[in-house]
């Protein structure tokens, strides 16, 4: 195996430029940026040991890389910005997630067209997406697999579910979680992280919480706002567009509105202590989601109101 | 110090067609030898070609990305002597079928345009 180890005393200002500049123009995974960094240190490593001055070297070595802008498109036609994920596990993911979500979906569209339903439908579109190769239905199946782990961990040990569940939930997981860096950029995990948001806002929903004296509670105006600005968060984040960073901090405030109104009226639940802490906990995390998911998305977002480039692709 | 530089002609340069179809022969003949990592698999270019092939060198991750996702080679990370993580790929067996189908096509058109230069 080949290896060269020159990189020590090179200028770090200019490559932190170049590095910018492919981020600006696509959002590369940092294990890409990373790779591209360590060809321009080597580059510049030996054209200064050839007797070039450091900072001329640099710019020589930046232009052989080629123009930053030139080198994001070429990446951004190969790699996707919500991350790449190879075809054998896409279809594994989806030939697994499929079948468990039909069979429901079909039931509960015999009640009419309720949120489980649309839900489920979602899961079976996304499953369908990955197998066309639709860059973002990644990020959303892990976001909503990983979150829903420990509620279906919860139930596995707590309420006697089918372990089977458990073992179909690792398997999902296992084929969708991005193993190595490259596998996520950031606006992939923007998406992970509003899935996140979107979870946490649903569990909130799904438990009646009443005042000590029996008012209706804030909790679930909250929640819905922020499930809310979750689906928009999410859409935004796949067109890639400065807006969806304004919904997922209106997400993060409302979830921890409600979270504060859980917290004061002392959750009044036919459940032990543990499971009202599972709950904070878990709706808490989502606030956290929010708020990171903000950030990223603004920094991912191509423009103020995005591009469809990457919708399809 | 004046400096000579040579400049090829339009004429000399081989064209970015031919080496944009060279390019997925020559990675996958260069990675057959060993796992390597973008700035070696470059330098290997230039080696090979005496410094006629000219990639532009940014160029070069696009398109190991792209035979990546065609399952034709893998990447992994290892820590060098600096301690930085380098990306490495290595041929998969589909690469090696790949190159290997590679080789005859190119064998068939040098042939056939040696022929034709020797008849002309």
């Amino acid at each position: 195996m080949k290896d060269e180890d020159t990189t020590n005393a090179v200028p770090n200002e200019p490559i932190e430029q170049y590095r910018k500049q492919l981020v600006a123009e696509a959002g590369l995974a940092d294990g890409d940026l990373d790779e591209i960094e360590d060809h321009l240190r080597l580059l510049t490593a030996e054209l200064r040991d050839s007797g070039m001055p450091a900072a001329e070297a640099v710019t020589e070595a930046a232009r052989r890389l080629g123009d930053p802008k030139q080198v994001a498109r070429e990446h951004a036609r190969v790699r996707s910005p919500f991350g790449h994920l190879p075809r054998a596990r896409a279809w594994s993911a989806a030939l697994l997630l499929v079948p468990p979500l039909l069979m429901p979906m079909l039931d509960a569209i015999g009640y009419g067209l309720t949120r489980g339903a649309v839900e489920l439908g979602f899961g079976v579109l996304l499953a369908l997406g990955m197998i066309a190769r639709v860059p973002w239905a990644r990020p959303i199946v892990f976001g909503a697999m990983a979150f829903f782990l420990l509620p279906t961990l919860f139930a596995t040990i707590l309420w006697g579910q089918s372990p089977l569940w458990l073992v179909w939930h690792l398997g999902v997981l296992a084929f969708v979680m991005p193993w190595r860096r490259s596998e996520l950029p950031a606006a992939g995990w923007n998406l992970v992280l509003q899935v996140w948001t979107y979870g946490a806002s649903t569990l909130a929903l799904a438990y009646q919480f009443t005042s000590s004296d029996g008012t209706i509670s804030v909790v679930m105006p909250l929640a819905t706002v922020a499930m809310g600005c979750a689906v928009v968060g999410t859409c935004g984040g796949i067109l890639r567009a400065r807006w969806g960073a304004f919904a997922s901090a209106l997400g993060a405030v409302a979830l921890l509105g409600a979270i504060g109104a859980m917290w004061s009226m002392r959750i009044r639940l036919a459940h032990p202590d543990l499971f009202a802490t599972y709950l904070l906990g878990l709706v808490s995390s989502g606030a956290v989601a929010a708020a990171v998911a903000a950030r990223l998305a603004w920094r991912t977002a191509r423009s103020t109101f995005g591009t469809l480039q990457h919708v399809l692709r | 110090m004046p400096r000579a530089v040579r400049q090829r002609s339009n004429d000399e340069r081989i064209g970015k067609d031919l080496v944009a179809a060279s390019a997925t022969p020559l990675l996958l003949a260069i990675l057959q030898k060993g796992p390597s990592y973008g700035y070696a698999i470059i330098q290997e270019v230039r080696e090979l070609s005496g410094g006629e092939l000219e990639w532009s060198e940014g160029m070069l991750y696009p398109v190991l990305h792209r035979l990546e996702d065609q399952g034709l080679i893998e990447s992994f990370e290892e820590r060098g002597d600096t301690g930085r993580k380098r990306r490495y790929y290595r041929l998969r067996p589909e690469g090696k079928r790949a190159l290997a189908a590679e080789r005859r096509q190119w064998d068939v058109v040098h042939a056939a345009l040696a022929k034709a230069w020797r008849t002309a």
